[in-house]
């Protein structure tokens, strides 16, 4: 059995990080939001048949390295990123944060997360994990990889995933 | 026979307008919204037509399957044992449960949960509980699924649930040369990768058809992607729209409705090696046009292939203003795994549910799917670009018009 005292003050801060960042993308803080990724940093989105593909040999649906994760969050600021302009009201829990690994100041944790996103009379939802490698940057954290394990076999019931999930 | 068959030519001929002196083409906002046309549609067109089903390389060893709807039909495409490729209806002889529930995978037998009927992989029935039970009558012999025609087109596996319809072939016309074309450029083959994208717009599938080879509106729906992801990501200039299309070839129809586009390539050159190797193999002119051209192909009624992201993309309609859309990236077989990842990067970063092209071009859809819905029927759609010019341009719309002349044959026709 796992020794659940252990990182428990670990779990708090990464929680706090975790909210202080659904906060920024919910209200469309999205520069700010770049700025919490490390140089060589990746945000993807893996197949939802397969998370566990390798990015170099299939088609995920979101794979960013840090100038795609900066161009992204400045084409959504703009005003011509269509799909999201109007712009989508969402709000995000964060729940269920793990604390997997630790190795020096790299961690291994887990979050679970549910989005609700509104626009244009049409509320869709995005369920899923995050799978994350932080990385200790003063009395915060960076992302070193933020990666999305969405819960659902298609995006058909969505349509798209214009927002940042 | 359709007995409604002159009142029909008639009711579908009177949504178009088109005056070829003028210069004009235009069609009622019906094509998109009217639920009877999108009831004919599945009958005269996804019943009848050659549809885009997979791709050989997702089926290489015996036993390997997929399961998969085409035309709206649920399909278990499977390589029986003795290494041939079948396509099945995914129903049970029995009662037409599902024989097969998962998406792909390798089988020898497939077995349908409700009461534990088997088939082989080739198709046969090979398991029947309690078979004492039937009658003289009863031949599990002639009990095999039911098995959907197909033809595969240099790895291109196709459907059509007619069986009077023209061989694949015929029906596929010149875009069989644009599709050698493009094949011949992976000298070893190409293949499918996992993970196709699968998402949907509540826009009529009509509409993706035009979009994906509509220039016109790369600079104005896709701004983001030219004037931010292309020069801050890619330290590429971002086109003028004014000269980027010069030296294109005009588009055009391919028969049946098919159509192509061919525009310079965006950038890169081809090394010389290549080019004198595929000059040789191919000839001057078409190893030019090969390396220096690239081309979006238009397969009626419902598949895409954009050479230069590497998608071949279908769309049906499950619905007037509902469609599902697919994207399954063909790669050449043999790649440099850095060049590989780049067209990775170039697929992803244009298309798919979270690219920086493909949930604009939802947006726009669905925007004129509502307005569409909300027209008068006779407020007409305007699909007359380029139609007096001599040599008409990408950005012009004579592939779509291509498109339109077909489905009103097609829609119309006994």
């Amino acid at each position: 059995m796992a020794n659940f005292a252990e990182h428990a003050a670990l779990r708090a801060e990464i929680e706090a990080f975790l909210y202080e960042e659904a906060e920024l993308l919910d209200s469309w803080q999205l520069m700010e939001w770049a700025a919490l990724f490390t140089e060589d940093a990746i945000y993807q989105a893996p197949a939802l048949d397969d998370p566990t593909r390798d990015p170099g040999n299939s088609i995920f649906l979101i794979n960013d390295d840090l100038p795609r994760i900066q161009s992204r969050a400045r084409q959504l600021l703009g005003d011509t990123a269509w799909a999201e302009n109007p712009r989508s009201m969402t709000r995000r829990l964060i729940t269920n944060v793990r604390v997997i690994a630790v190795d020096g100041t790299v961690i291994r944790a887990t979050a679970n997360f549910f989005i609700q996103r509104s626009r244009m009379e049409r509320i869709v939802t995005y369920v899923g994990q995050y799978r994350y490698k932080l990385v200790r940057d003063g009395a915060s954290f960076k992302f070193a990889e933020r990666i999305v394990i969405l819960a659902q076999d298609t995006l058909r019931s969505q349509g798209v995933m214009s927002i940042i999930v | 026979m359709d007995t409604l068959t002159p009142h029909r030519r008639h009711s579908v001929d009177a949504l178009f307008v088109e005056n070829q002196e003028a210069g004009i083409f235009r069609f009622s906002p019906k094509v998109y919204c009217d639920p009877e046309l999108f009831r004919d549609e599945q009958k005269r067109i996804f019943d009848r037509c050659w549809l885009y089903a997979g791709h050989e390389s997702e089926l290489a060893k015996p036993g390997d399957f997929l399961t998969r709807r085409v035309g709206g039909r649920p399909l278990l495409m499977v390589r029986g044992a003795d290494n041939r490729l079948r396509i099945f209806h995914n129903a049970c002889r029995h009662r037409g449960g599902a024989v097969c529930r998962e998406r792909s995978g390798n089988a020898k037998h497939f077995t349908c949960f409700y009461h534990y009927w088997t088939y082989d992989n080739d198709g046969k029935l090979s398991g029947v509980p309690d078979a004492a039970s039937y009658g003289p009558g009863f031949a599990p012999g002639e009990m095999g699924l039911y098995e959907v025609r197909h033809e595969s087109y240099r790895g291109w596996i196709f459907v059509c649930f007619s069986r009077d319809s023209m061989g694949l072939v015929e029906y596929l016309a010149e875009a069989r040369d644009l599709l050698d074309m493009i094949l011949d450029q992976d000298e070893g083959g190409s293949v499918i990768l996992p993970g196709a994208h699968e998402y949907s717009m509540r826009a009529n599938w009509k509409m993706l058809m035009e979009n994906t080879v509509d220039i016109y509106h790369l600079n104005s729906t896709h701004s983001r992607f030219m004037r931010d992801y292309l020069p801050n990501v890619l330290g590429l200039k971002t086109p003028d729209p004014r000269s980027a299309n010069d030296g294109a070839m005009s588009p055009r129809g391919l028969g049946n409705g098919h159509a192509v586009i061919e525009y310079r390539k965006f950038s890169g050159v081809a090394d010389e090696a290549k080019r004198k190797a595929w000059q040789a193999k191919f000839g001057v002119e078409r190893a030019n046009r090969m390396l220096d051209y690239t081309r979006t192909l238009v397969l009626f009624p419902n598949t895409l292939f954009i050479e230069q992201r590497r998608v071949i993309r279908t769309t049906f309609p499950t619905a007037p203003d509902q469609s599902e859309v697919t994207g399954y990236p063909l790669m050449p077989a043999v790649d440099d795994p850095v060049v590989r990842k780049q067209r990775l990067d170039i697929y992803l970063s244009f298309l798919g549910p979270a690219g920086f092209a493909t949930p604009d071009d939802n947006e726009v859809m669905e925007l004129i799917q509502k307005n569409c819905a909300g027209l008068p029927d006779d407020a007409m759609i305007d699909c007359s670009r380029g139609m007096t010019s001599e040599h008409p341009k990408p950005q012009d719309e004579a592939q779509m018009r291509a498109f339109w002349r077909q489905w009103r044959e097609t829609m119309g026709a006994a």
